[in-house]
């Protein structure tokens, strides 16, 4: 009897192949997402979704105080320039102020680099999951798309500014992103631009100003070509925000700030409890017992002209200790249950400002003076006169902004590089310290150690 | 087509086929050819030990259709070896009544003899092959032990052996029935031993495999089989937590493997847990999931202390790639298979063991006393310059500074009682075997109050074997509830409160939290802190086997699991000071967990013999399934305390939910080739999917090659080293991978945030995923020897290994510009390396029938090595991981005294820049693992008396009791912090020495900045080695002759004792948990009786 053992290999075969078809790993490893959290291709699946996320957006964008887009925009400039300086030392916010930055300042990379990329991280992914949505109805999609689009414009402007050259992330795959070179200035601003347009596009006039709407996107497209030299650019978009009527000044100073002013364009609502507006929140003490953390800077003080109102209003002076401190008073409440005071991004007389100096440098000094003096009657200033040169215009605007603008999103330390009047203006105000290098912020190191592609700005290597 | 028929034609015929006609014709052949002629043609297959056919000549047999008896009879003729055939199967063996045969006087017949055989424990044997050594007729015993063999006669010898039993001769004389004991073999080197998806026996194995008996489980009064195996295994460690019941332990096999996502944060390289062929749900994660902790720690509960050990039969633990390569990714970190009890073939035994003993803490510091602890505070404000004030000295000025409280002894004093009663029936025929058995367990803690853990077991394991025995179906069940009252806080947190605190009671009988100044914690509170946990688990497994042809079986394992817990955690606000939460309201939190896992394994087996040789093949697939379901609630705003267990009662409940999926599947072929019993080899391949990883980066391959060389059965071993009894050679190399990363790590996930924007939610991205990533590679390399002498009484045996982990999931940092600092997880080229010796000395000795002793020494000497870390200096890990070094080195500042003007600790400037700074004063400051470990096991037995003892032994360097005090936030001098009275060793004005720097309040920034410095050097690492008698147990059984009056079979008596002392230089607390403010380990003794009828 010999063994037969095609018997065996015939078993032994059908046993594999139902193992196998048993198996199909592939399939039997997939699993669902876990439910108390969303992945990406989730997020965007229908409208209230994807409202989620936008919000998700302005949350945290509005979730840290002193932090870019919150507050740390309109400090760390302030303190780089004339507007403020601290009344107790601090090691690292003294580094702003005496313009002997750090790339390992924790306050450059932190609370406004790192921010500010978080938040276009988000802004990113938004935008390629609306586009990519199946699920969205075409009116939210626009809308939110214009939202973000307005947002990451606002992130590169700020970017493009403090740090001159930046990296422009457009998408969100992290490989590429994590190897990126710094984008000439000139592209990023091409990019705001684009988004702008795109935003004015998709966006609608919404009444609500507590998200970014066309007129907002129009307002900040004016800045944009300001800062570009774009005149006419600038005062066509101007014009189009201040005659549409839909805001007005306020006549009463005091309520410019408050969450229903009629002159602002668009603001963001504070999220924290008990938080309004972070400059309220970083500006005033908690305390009347309380030195304020950050006083106004002489110079400034000595900017205001004899009977202008905003100084009464806008400037808050308290005897303490032997000393006076005058600190920032625009927004009026440090903390409050229900808030009045949001963080204002765009405000009416900011853009009468725009078309003043756009006007100027096209030589309309009649126009220019016409918007300056609005802004001048309201402050219970005598109108200035239409018969001077384009440079004294010029610098009458320079003049207005300062005090118009001052401790606002850092409009005074952008205004000086712009005008390249910082090292006139800064050089002999902070002395030895200042180089013409510090009109940049430095790369944060940490960056330049992950990133290789990255360089550093000039003075700071 | 003529062999399918053969064996349809055998499943009818019952045990006894001896009408097989064979034919067979060979000449001058090794009689092993014919026997595997005999094999291949045939049902029959034969039993014999090499080494009686080793001077077996060569033979001839020429039988044509012809019996199995003529065939034999022809092979054996002259060759001194005779044989005996049950059922199908032929022993040979050596015919030691040839020279005697004649002797014997043929008259005399009496007919049948009969008699009994039974085992040691005078349980029945049955399947005992009897064979009467003059006229070579034999039996086999029956279910109920008895024979009967016709034809003896007297004085004839006659022949009792059973697999794992020493044979037996037993010289007829005229008395019938008659009783024999079997003795179980000394030798275990032919113990089966549990492999992945098989079995195979401790002297064929290639790979490295240890088996804890039940012998070593039995003896120990621990409720956690993971606290069983501490110690025991070369190359494993384990370590617990905490000493209140249900605490956890940390295990670790073969070093750290993994550098895990989180810097700084090792991550917890678990063995894979498979019980009775089921994967463990929880694996060894806690199954801890209230929100506010309990007393047990941040490491939560022990999901092992839902396993009952003594449900458990065995434990093998797995270690090196042949081992551990069926297991594919999973197997990483090595396999730990748990078998629970079967039944054996036998009448109905009852089993009852009943024991109770009690514990209590062992180690502890002693604390200041009153006079002690006021001394320190003056000094303290006096070194400080400060003035006693009602702030700064409460417990000076408004307190009674003569008041004395122990609180050591009030807290953490008491004695934990602990209790065991266990019931089992076991039992069965050849054809079905039965194990039910159930354990209620109840343990107390040393904390004052009614705080207990019972847990309630039972367990049922079924056999069942077809006649042919073509079909096996063994079925396993276990069910256990556990209820675990606890409280919310380790009270050995706040046995530093100031021996002067008044009294915790006030006159009204309620807490006393004066004097308002003094937010003081009342430990009474507490103790009305409770945590509640009910935690139900339920394991249930279906093997199912049936050989389809000769050689050929398929196997399937079907296996549940479910694991559920439902927790409280509450805190009454009469708990709470009301001078630090103005109208304390109450809390109560909950916590749900449901866990399932379930896995199906088709597997098929195949065997064929060649010659001297056997190939056995094995293919099989995994489909594993596991969910997680976790809901916690936190409930607050009740009308009163008594409503805090009411969640429906809560003015305000907030939940959280989590729900997550895992799944796995895998095939896997494992071909083992065996010549001779003298050459294995043992390859094993496996290709596995696991969803933890992203989309095409699932599937994975593993493979491992294993190969044994048993030179002890070489001839020329043989004649030269006749003292050698076993000598096995064995090598494998392999990979396995690690999926232990957690579930989803590769996806971009969002999360609600808790703010809203006006009103509406929005959901935020938290975690940037590498889609990309895949398992870690462990590369596993081993050698070993082992040696046996004198028979096998003295065993030896040396691995060497080698682990090295590659491709490696760390946090990866990114730039900022991506939008976060890292994906959450991507593979690093970094390697990690683990080598190590595992030694073992076991020996048994015995001597005569009445005196036995059996030894075992292990060691284990572990070395971790960082062999690389591409780009370390600019990751996440710069500060913490240093090539060429083990992962666990600290790296701190180097503690060079206590300045003798100044009083504070001063360190070595190493730059000589004048300060003491980051990073470069900073060196390796010493490696906080482990230098060698092992353990003594002894077993002395003198007739019914046995000692058996085992002592656990560890050269460890750890951080000292000094690092708690300094870190916790109140350093020596610190208002209402109590401190060991060893730190009376400082720094006074007076003598300017000390071991501690000066005593301070904590306002002095000098002092302060020393001890945050001293937190981060060598002054806080102290030699943590201990030498810890593990267990002994002492028991008397009582003799046989006694009980036969009784109905009982078996009667022990015992008394056992865990981490009865320690000898170690640590100072403070217990050298294995380390933290002065958790419970240290007990010390238990219990003593109980084992009774089976």
């Amino acid at each position: 009897m010999l063994v037969n053992g095609s018997g065996v290999v015939k078993h032994v075969t059908i046993g594999l192949m139902l193992l196998m078809a048993a198996t199909g790993c592939k399939k039997l490893v997939e699993v669902n997402p876990p439910d108390d959290q969303l992945v990406e291709g989730t997020v965007f699946l229908n409208d209230s979704s994807a409202q989620s996320a936008v919000n998700g957006v302005y949350i945290k964008i509005m979730s840290n105080s002193k932090y870019f887009l919150n507050g740390g925009t309109s400090l760390y400039p302030g303190l780089s320039a004339d507007e403020v300086i601290r009344s107790s030392t601090s090691p690292g916010e003294d580094q702003f102020s005496s313009n002997t930055l750090t790339a390992i300042n924790q306050s450059v990379y932190v609370n406004l680099w790192k921010a500010a990329y978080s938040y276009i991280y988000q802004c990113n992914i938004c935008i390629t999951g609306l586009a990519k949505s199946t699920g969205v109805s075409d009116e939210v999609k626009n809308r939110l798309t214009g939202e973000v689009q307005f947002v990451r414009a606002l992130c590169y402007f700020y970017l493009v500014n403090l740090y001159g050259d930046v990296p422009l992330v457009l998408s969100t795959n992290a490989d590429v992103n994590a190897v990126l070179p710094r984008s000439a200035a000139a592209n990023v601003y091409t990019q705001i631009e684009a988004d702008l347009q795109s935003a004015i596009a998709l966006l609608t006039n919404d009444p609500a100003n507590t998200t970014p709407t066309r007129l907002a996107a129009q307002a900040l497209l004016a800045r944009i070509y300001l800062y570009e030299g774009e005149w006419s650019q600038a005062e066509t978009y101007a014009s189009i925000v201040i005659n549409d009527g839909k805001y007005k000044l306020q006549n009463d100073l005091n309520t410019v700030f408050k969450s229903n002013s009629t002159e602002t364009i668009f603001q963001w609502a504070p999220v924290l409890p008990n938080v309004n507006a972070p400059e309220g929140n970083i500006f005033i003490p908690p305390s009347a017992a309380a030195r304020p953390v950050y006083k106004i800077c002489t110079v400034l003080m000595n900017a205001f002209e004899t009977g202008d109102l905003r100084k009464s209003s806008w400037i808050k002076t308290v005897p303490l200790g032997g000393q006076t401190y005058s600190y920032p008073y625009k927004y009026k409440v440090y903390n409050s249950l229900s808030p009045t005071e949001y963080n204002i991004v765009l405000r009416l007389a900011e853009q009468y400002l725009i078309r003043a100096e756009a006007r100027a440098n096209q030589g309309d000094i009649a126009g220019a003076v016409a918007d300056i003096n609005v802004i001048r009657t309201r402050a219970g200033l005598p109108p200035v006169s239409s018969a001077v040169s384009k440079d004294q215009c010029l610098l009458a605007v320079e003049q207005e902004r300062r005090i118009e603008l001052f401790s606002e999103w850092g409009h005074r330390w952008f205004d000086l590089k712009r005008t390249n009047r910082a090292d006139a203006v800064l050089g002999p105000l902070k002395g030895t310290n200042w180089q013409s290098a510090d009109k940049l912020y430095p790369i944060p190191q940490s960056e330049l150690e992950t990133d290789v592609h990255l360089d550093q700005n000039p003075g700071y290597e | 087509m003529a062999k399918v028929l053969f064996a349809i034609c055998l499943v009818a015929v019952p045990v006894f086929v001896q009408a097989q006609h064979i034919t067979i014709s060979v000449d001058n052949v090794p009689l092993k050819r014919v026997m595997k002629l005999v094999e291949g043609h045939s049902q029959y297959v034969f039993a014999y030990r090499t080494e009686y056919l080793q001077h077996a000549g060569h033979v001839s047999v020429h039988v044509k259709n012809g019996s199995i008896d003529q065939i034999m009879k022809q092979a054996l003729k002259g060759s001194g070896l005779n044989y005996l055939i049950v059922g199908n199967m032929i022993t040979v063996r050596p015919d030691t009544t040839a020279a005697t045969a004649t002797a014997i006087s043929r008259n005399t017949a009496i007919a049948p003899f009969e008699g009994h055989v039974m085992n040691d424990a005078g349980l029945p044997l049955s399947g005992v092959s009897v064979l009467d050594n003059n006229s070579l007729n034999g039996t086999v015993t029956k279910d109920d032990g008895s024979f009967a063999l016709r034809g003896v006669q007297s004085k004839t010898v006659l022949t009792f052996s059973s697999v794992g039993y020493e044979p037996s001769l037993l010289e007829v004389k005229d008395k019938t029935p008659v009783t024999v004991r079997l003795k179980p073999l000394l030798r275990d080197l032919d113990e089966t031993v549990v492999i992945g998806y098989g079995k195979t026996s401790k002297r064929l194995t290639t790979g490295s495999v240890y088996k804890l008996s039940q012998a070593e489980i039995a003896s120990q009064p621990v409720s956690n089989p993971l606290g069983i195996l501490e110690g025991r295994v070369p190359g494993l460690l384990i370590t617990q937590s905490n000493g209140l019941p249900g605490s956890t332990y940390k295990i670790q096999l073969r070093g750290q493997s993994s550098i895990g996502i989180v810097p700084g944060q090792l991550p917890p390289n678990d063995p894979l847990f498979i019980i009775d062929g089921v994967p463990y749900a929880p694996n060894n994660n806690s199954v801890q999931t209230v929100p506010s902790g309990s007393a047990l720690g941040q490491s939560g509960r022990s999901p092992f202390s839902l396993i009952n050990p003594a449900d458990i039969d065995h434990i093998e633990v797995l270690k090196d790639a042949d081992a551990t390569a069926i297991y594919g990714s999973r197997g990483a970190n090595g396999v730990v298979l748990i078998t629970t009890k079967r039944g054996k073939v036998g009448p109905p035994v009852f089993n009852l063991n009943i024991n109770s003993g009690f514990s209590n803490i062992t180690r502890y510091p002693d604390m200041m006393n009153t006079q002690q602890y006021v001394k320190m505070r003056r000094e303290a404000l006096d070194n400080d310059g400060l003035t006693p004030n009602n702030t700064n000295a409460a417990d000076l000025l408004l307190w009674d500074t003569t008041r004395y409280t122990d609180f050591r002894k009030l807290l953490i004093g008491g004695k934990a009682m602990t209790s065991n009663v266990q019931l089992s029936m076991a039992g069965g025929s050849n054809r079905f075997q039965y194990y039910l058995g159930t354990t209620y367990h109840y343990e107390t803690t040393v904390f004052p109050g009614d705080l207990s853990n019972k847990r309630l077991a039972a367990h049922f394991n079924g056999h069942y074997q077809s006649k042919d025995s073509s079909l096996n179906i063994t079925t396993s069940i276990i069910y256990t509830g556990d209820n675990n009252k606890s409280i919310l806080k380790d009270l050995t947190s706040v046995v530093n409160l100031p021996p002067n605190a008044p009294d915790l009671y006030d006159a009204a009988g309620k807490f006393n939290w004066q004097p308002q100044d003094v937010a003081i914690i009342n430990p009474m509170a507490l103790l009305q802190q409770a945590y509640d946990a009910k935690t139900t688990n339920m394991l249930g497994n279906v093997d199912l086997s049936y050989r389809i042809l000769k050689g050929l079986i398929f196997k399937t394992s079907l296996g549940y699991n479910r694991v559920q817990s439902d927790e409280i955690g509450l805190v009454p606000g009469s708990t709470l000071n009301p001078y630090t939460t103005p109208d304390p309201t109450g809390t109560s939190y909950f916590g749900k967990m449901v866990l399932h896992s379930w896995i199906v394994e088709p597997q098929l087996e195949y065997t064929r013999y060649f010659g001297k040789g056997k190939i056995t093949a094995l293919v099989g697939s995994t489909v594993q399934m596991q969910t997680s379901n976790i809901t916690t609630t936190t409930a607050t705003d009740f009308a009163s305390d008594d409503l805090l267990r009411n969640r429906g009662d809560a003015g305000k409940l907030s939940t959280e939910e989590l729900n997550t999926e895992y799944k796995y599947g895998g095939v896997f072929a494992r071909l083992t080739g065996n010549y001779h019993d003298t050459y294995i080899l043992n390859l094993t391949g496996r290709a596995d999917g696991s969803s933890r990883f992203g989309p095409g980066k699932q599937v994975g391959n593993f493979w491992a090659a294993g190969a044994g060389w048993i030179f002890s059965n070489e001839p020329f071993i043989k004649e030269n080293i006749p003292l050698l009894s076993y000598g096995k050679l064995r090598g494998s190399y392999g990979i396995t991978g690690n999926d232990q990363i957690g579930d989803y790590k590769y996806l971009d996930q969002w999360q609600r945030v808790s703010y809203n924007y006006l009103g509406s939610s929005g959901i935020v991205p938290i975690q940037l995923a590498d889609s990309n990533y895949s398992w870690e590679v462990n590369r596993k390399l081993e050698v070993a020897a082992d040696l046996g002498v004198l028979k096998d009484h003295l065993l030896l045996s040396v691995a060497w290994y080698r682990n090295r982990t590659g491709n490696q999931l760390i946090a990866y940092t990114l730039p900022a510009i991506t939008g976060f600092n890292k994906y959450a997880a991507k593979n690093s080229p970094a390697l990690v390396e683990n080598t190590g010796w595992e030694i073992m000395l076991q020996t048994k000795n015995k001597p005569n029938r009445n005196f036995q002793w059996n030894g075992m020494v292990s060691a284990t000497i572990p070395r971790n090595k960082l062999l690389s870390f591409p780009n370390l200096n600019n990751s996440t890990y710069a500060g913490l991981l240093v090539p060429g070094q083990s992962l666990s080195v600290s790296k701190g500042l180097t503690y060079t005294g206590v300045d003798p003007i100044t009083g504070l600790f001063t360190f070595q400037d190493k730059d000589k820049n004048g300060t003491i700074s980051y990073p470069d004063d900073y060196r390796i400051i010493g490696n906080l693992g482990l230098k060698w470990y092992g353990g003594i096991q002894s077993d002395l037995q003198y007739k019914g008396w046995r000692l058996s003892l085992f002592v656990e032994y560890r050269n460890q360097k750890a951080y000292s009791y000094l690092y708690t005090i300094y870190n916790n936030g109140t350093p020596p001098g610190t208002i209402l912090a109590n401190q060991p009275a060893m730190v009376l060793d400082r720094w006074q004005k007076t003598n300017h020495e000390g071991a501690l720097q000066q005593f301070s309040t904590g306002v002095k920034d000098s002092v302060n900045a020393a001890i945050s410095r001293f937190t981060q050097s060598n002054g806080i690492i102290d030699d943590a080695s201990f030498w810890r008698l593990r267990t002994i147990e002492f028991s008397y059984s009582v003799p046989c002759g006694w009980l036969r009056k009784t109905c009982m079979k078996r009667s022990r008596v015992y008394i056992q004792a865990q981490n009865l002392f320690t000898l170690t230089r640590y100072k403070g607390i217990d050298p294995e948990t380390q933290n002065i403010l958790a419970l240290p380990p007990l010390r238990t003794i219990a003593a109980g009786v084992d009774i089976s009828f």
